[in-house]
C-alpha cells in the first residue's frame, strides 16, 4: 500500500510480475493540507476487504512525512482490527539520493514488524539473500546449492511472508551482493542467532567455485560443494570456446560496486579489456577493491553516480569503448553515441550459468552494433559543446551542499 | 481517491510525458529523487519498453531535493541546477516542473524562473504537483500553461500558419496517441489542411508558438479542452470540441463535415473526400470479411479507456464493424459535467442499451465486467486477468500496454481502425458462448447520427 500521491505508485505499476495486491491511497490536494489518515485507513480496508492478506506494508512517500501524518495509529489499530500485520515502511524519498537504500528501509520493517519464529534457529537451511538479484540469478543459485546437498530459499526477496518469518530459524544466512544483503543478514544474526556469512559476489568461475565451496563447508557439505564446482568446471570448459567474445575489446562497466567488481573479473577471464568504471555509489568498504583496481589499472576512468546520463555521454565520448555493460538503465543516451550495450537487466549473470550467458550475450552485441551505429548518425546535440569539451566531474565540485 | 492497480498515474507524470514528448524542450525536475524515475516508468509501461522495471536513463535535469532543502527550501538549489542545466542541454526552452514537496514546502519557483529570463534565457515554469491529479490533468493543466506563455516560446521565424491544432491525446495515457497524431495530419491534409499536432516527431516549441495564429483547434479528448478555450479567448482560435477520436471513415466523415462548416468549406467537396475514405475502408473490410464470417467475432463487447480512443473505438465497432458493444468503461475521470454528452455520443451509434460507466481501479472494473460477461474486452494490461477469468477474448488497447508496443500504431482514423480490425482477427478467439438470455429485440439498430 503505498501512501502518497497516486504517481508515487508507478513502479507497481510497471513491475514485473509484482504478483500482490496493491493499492495507492492517492492523497490529493486537500490531504496534503489537511492530512491524509483518512484516506490511509480507507485504502487499507479496501485492500484487506478484497484479498486475504498475510501481512500488509505501508509505504510512505515525501508528501505524508512533510505533512507528520499520524500512521501509526491507523495502522497498529487496523492490524488489531484485521488481525494482520501491517507494516510501515517509512521511505520518506528525500533523505538520500540511493536508491538502494530503500532496500534496507524495507528490510528493516519487515524482521521489526513481522513476528518471530515459532522456534529459535534449527532448521538446516540456508537464507539465500536476494534483495535485487533477478529471479533466474536467485533460482540459479538456490540449484547449486541443491546439487550439494544444501537446502536454500530465497529471502526476502522472492520469498513468501512466511519464508521471511522462518528465515529466523535457518541455519545461516549468505550474501549476495553483500552491500544489499547485510542489513537482512545482520539482522537474522543479532535478533535470532542465524549465522551469517558475507562473501564476495558469485560471478565468473573462480567466485562461484569459491562461493559454492564456502556455504558448502559452513553447512557440512564442503565435499559435495566441491564436487559440484568441479563438475560445472568441465561443462563449462567444453561451452567456452564457442562462446568468446573478441579478444581484447574495451568494455566501459557501470554496476553497482560489488556486482562491478566480480563483473569486471569475469570480463577480464573473458580476454576483454576494461575501458572505464561507473559505479553507483562507493563506501570505505569498497577500498580494497579500489586499490587493487588501481594497482592493475592505474589510469582506469572512474564515474561514480546514478542516473547521471550527462556525465556518461561525457566521460564515454572520449573513451570510446567497444562495448558498455550495466545493468537496469536501457542507456539509449549511450547507444546514441555508436556503442553497443548490454544490460544485464535480462541477462543472468551470477554463477556458471551467467558466465555462459554473458560471453554468449557480448558475443552477439560485438558481432552486429548497426542499430548503435544507426542511431549515432544523428546530428542531433543533446549536449553543449561546452560540456562535453570539460571534464566529466566539473559539476562536481560546483554543486550546491 | 484510494485507487488498486492505479492506471492514470500523477500530474507530474503528465506533465513531463508531454514535454518529453516535444523536440528542443529541456524538462527541469524540481522534485524529489524518484519522481522522474516514477514518470519515466510509466511512460515505459505506456509504450511497452517495460515489463519489468527497467528504469531507462531519462535525460531529464532534476533538483532531485534532499531534507536540507525540505526543510530550509529549495530554491537555491532550483537557481543551481536552472545554471548548470543551461551549460549542459541544447534546448530552443527549458521548463521548471514542480512536483508536490517544492508545493508543499512553498518554494518561490516563480522568483528563480523569472530569475533567468531576465538574463534572456528562455525559461518557464509549470507547477505540476502530483496531488493536483492525474497524468490526463497535468497534460491539461501544462498544455494550457505553455499556450499561456507563448509570448515567451521561441519562434522561429515567420513559418506558415498551421491550420488545425490537435488537442487532446495524452502522451503515455494515450497508448497510440503519436500514430493517431500522425494519422490526423494525414487525413486532415486530405482537405488541403496543414495539421499542428504540436507534440511527437519533428514538433517543437515554436509550433506551440505557431498555434496562436492557427484558424482552427480540434479538441479529441476532454484534456484539451482547458487549452483551447485559452486560443479562443485569448487569440480567437476557434474550438472544435469533437471530444474523442475519430475511428472508421464515418467518423473521420463526420469530422471533414464538421471541420469545413467551422472553416467554411465547400460541402460537397468535403463530402466527396469523406467518400473516397470510405471506398477506401470498404475495399479492405470487404477482403477482411471471409475472415471475420469464419472466425465468428460478433462479439458481445466491452471497451476500457480513455474518453478519446473509448468512444471512437466503441463507435466503430458498433457502427461498422457489427460488435455488440454493450459496456463502455471510461477510465480517465472526464470532468462530471461531460458524461452526458459522452454517454450520448456512444449510444447514437451504439444504441440505447449499451452501458456506460465511469470507472478507473482495477477492482472496480473488474466486478463491472464480471456483472457484464462480455466475449470480447478492449482494455489495458490490468483487464487481462479478468478477461482470462471470463473466457473473454481480449485485446489490449488501453495504458498499461504490456503486451506490444505501439510506435505508430493507433486505432485512429481510417488506418488505424482497419488495424484494430486487423488486431482482433490476430488475437485468440474464443468458442463463442450461448448468450444466457436470447436477444428478443436487436439492441443496436444503429442510428443515423445528426450531423448538424
Amino acid at each position: 500500500m503505498v501512501h502518497g500521491p497516486a504517481g508515487c505508485a508507478a513502479t507497481l505499476q510497471a513491475g514485473e510480475g509484482f504478483g500482490a495486491p496493491w493499492v495507492v491511497s492517492g492523497i490529493d490536494e486537500r490531504d496534503s493540507i489537511m492530512g491524509g489518515d483518512r484516506r490511509l485507513r480507507a485504502a487499507i480496508l479496501a485492500l484487506a476487504a478484497a484479498h486475504r492478506l498475510s501481512a500488509i506494508a505501508v509505504v510512505t512517500s515525501p508528501v505524508v512525512v512533510i505533512n507528520n501524518d499520524d500512521i501509526d495509529s491507523v495502522r497498529l489499530e487496523l492490524a488489531d482490527e484485521l488481525g494482520v500485520p501491517v507494516i510501515p515502511v517509512l521511505t520518506d524519498g528525500f533523505r538520500t539520493k540511493v536508491a538502494a537504500s530503500g532496500h534496507d528501509t524495507a528490510v528493516h520493517a519487515l524482521f521489526k514488524h513481522l513476528p518471530a519464529p515459532p522456534r529459535p534457529a534449527s532448521e538446516d537451511r540456508v537464507n539465500l539473500l536476494a534483495i535485487a538479484e533477478s529471479a533466474e540469478d536467485a533460482a540459479h543459485l538456490r540449484s547449486l546449492l541443491a546439487e550439494a546437498g544444501v537446502s536454500a530459499t530465497a529471502v526476502p526477496r522472492y520469498g513468501h511472508i512466511d519464508d521471511i518469518v522462518r528465515a529466523g530459524q535457518a541455519r545461516l544466512s549468505v550474501s549476495l551482493d553483500r552491500d544489499e544483503s547485510n542489513y537482512a543478514g545482520e539482522a537474522l544474526r543479532s535478533r535470532y542467532g542465524v549465522d551469517y556469512l558475507e562473501l564476495p559476489v558469485p560471478i565468473g568461475v573462480a567466485a562461484t567455485g569459491n562461493w559454492l565451496r564456502a556455504v558448502g563447508g559452513a553447512m557440512a557439505r564442503g565435499n559435495q560443494a566441491d564436487g559440484v564446482d568441479r563438475l560445472h568446471r568441465r561443462r563449462l570448459a567444453i561451452e567456452r570456446p564457442h562462446l568468446t567474445p573478441p579478444a581484447r575489446a574495451r568494455v566501459f562497466v557501470h554496476l553497482p560496486a560489488r556486482p562491478a567488481f566480480a563483473v569486471i573479473d569475469l570480463l577480464t577471464d573473458l580476454g576483454l579489456a576494461i575501458a572505464g568504471l561507473g559505479l553507483t555509489t562507493v563506501s570505505a568498504s569498497h577500498n580494497p577493491s579500489l586499490q587493487r583496481l588501481a594497482e592493475q589499472t592505474p589510469d582506469l576512468a572512474v564515474l561514480v553516480g546514478e542516473g547521471q546520463a550527462f556525465e556518461e555521454v561525457n566521460l564515454v565520448r572520449r573513451l570510446r569503448p567497444d562495448l558498455i555493460v550495466t545493468r537496469g538503465q536501457a542507456a539509449v543516451h549511450l547507444l546514441r553515441l555508436g556503442i553497443p550495450v548490454l544490460d544485464l537487466q535480462r541477462v543472468p549473470f551470477f554463477g556458471y550459468q551467467g558466465v555462459v550467458r554473458v560471453a554468449d550475450a557480448i558475443a552477439r552485441r560485438l558481432a552486429n552494433p548497426s542499430l548503435a551505429r544507426f542511431l549515432a548518425e544523428s546530428r542531433e546535440a543533446r549536449y553543449t559543446e561546452g560540456w562535453l569539451g570539460k571534464s566529466t566531474h566539473w559539476f562536481i565540485k560546483h554543486e550546491v551542499k | 481517491m484510494a485507487q488498486d492497480g492505479d492506471r492514470n498515474g500523477c500530474a507530474l507524470h503528465g506533465s513531463v510525458r508531454l514535454l518529453e514528448a516535444i523536440e528542443g524542450v529541456v524538462a527541469i525536475l524540481h522534485a524529489s529523487p524518484g519522481c522522474g524515475v516514477s514518470a519515466g516508468l510509466g511512460t515505459d509501461a505506456a509504450a511497452n519498453s517495460c515489463d519489468g522495471p527497467v528504469a531507462s536513463v531519462r535525460e531529464l535535469s532534476a533538483t532531485v531535493l534532499q531534507e536540507k532543502q525540505v526543510v530550509f527550501g529549495g530554491t537555491a538549489r532550483l537557481r543551481e541546477q536552472i545554471k548548470n542545466t543551461l551549460k549542459v542541454h541544447n534546448g530552443d526552452l527549458y521548463v521548471v516542473v514542480t512536483g508536490c514537496v517544492p508545493e508543499i514546502v512553498g518554494d518561490d519557483t516563480p522568483a528563480m524562473v523569472k530569475e533567468a529570463r531576465e538574463q534572456r534565457f528562455p525559461v518557464i515554469g509549470v507547477a505540476s504537483p502530483g496531488f493536483k491529479g492525474h497524468a490526463w490533468t497535468g497534460y491539461a493543466q501544462t498544455v494550457r500553461a505553455l499556450l499561456d506563455q507563448e509570448s515567451l516560446l521561441p519562434s522561429s521565424g515567420d513559418g506558415p500558419a498551421p491550420d488545425v491544432n490537435l488537442l487532446g491525446l495524452v502522451p503515455g495515457q494515450d497508448a497510440g496517441w503519436e500514430g493517431d497524431l500522425l494519422d490526423l495530419e494525414q487525413l486532415l491534409s486530405l482537405l488541403g489542411l496543414r495539421a499542428n499536432r504540436l507534440l511527437g516527431y519533428g514538433q517543437r516549441a515554436s509550433d506551440w508558438h505557431r498555434a496562436t495564429r492557427a484558424r482552427l483547434t480540434l479538441v479529441l479528448s476532454p484534456w484539451g479542452a482547458p487549452a483551447a478555450q485559452l486560443l479562443s479567448e485569448r487569440h480567437g482560435v476557434p474550438t472544435l470540441d469533437l471530444g474523442w477520436l475519430p475511428t472508421g471513415s464515418r467518423d473521420v466523415g463526420i469530422l471533414f463535415d464538421r471541420v469545413g462548416q467551422a472553416l467554411g468549406f465547400d460541402g460537397v467537396k468535403v463530402k466527396a473526400v469523406g467518400q473516397a475514405l470510405d471506398a477506401r475502408q470498404r475495399h479492405f473490410l470487404a477482403k477482411a470479411s471471409p475472415a471475420l464470417l469464419l472466425g465468428d467475432v460478433q462479439k458481445r463487447t466491452a471497451i476500457v479507456g480513455g474518453t478519446a480512443s473509448a468512444v471512437g473505438q466503441a463507435r466503430f465497432l458498433a457502427g461498422t464493424l457489427g460488435q455488440l458493444v454493450e459496456l463502455i468503461v471510461i477510465t480517465d475521470q472526464p470532468p462530471e459535467e461531460r458524461h452526458p454528452t459522452i454517454g450520448e455520443t456512444v449510444r447514437s451509434v451504439a444504441g440505447d442499451d449499451v452501458h456506460i460507466a465511469f470507472l478507473s481501479g482495477q477492482a472496480e472494473i473488474a466486478a463491472q465486467l464480471r456483472a457484464s460477461k462480455p466475449e470480447l474486452i478492449l482494455g489495458s494490461a490490468l483487464e487481462e486477468g479478468v478477461a482470462g477469468s471470463l473466457e473473454a477474448a481480449f485485446l489490449e488497447v488501453a495504458s498499461p500496454i504490456h503486451s506490444r508496443p505501439f510506435f505508430l500504431r493507433g486505432y485512429g482514423g481510417v488506418t488505424g481502425a482497419l488495424s484494430l480490425v486487423e488486431d482482433l482477427l490476430t488475437i485468440d478467439q474464443l468458442p463463442h458462448r450461448a448468450i444466457a438470455a436470447p436477444l428478443i429485440s436487436p439492441p443496436l439498430a444503429p442510428k443515423q447520427e445528426n450531423l448538424s
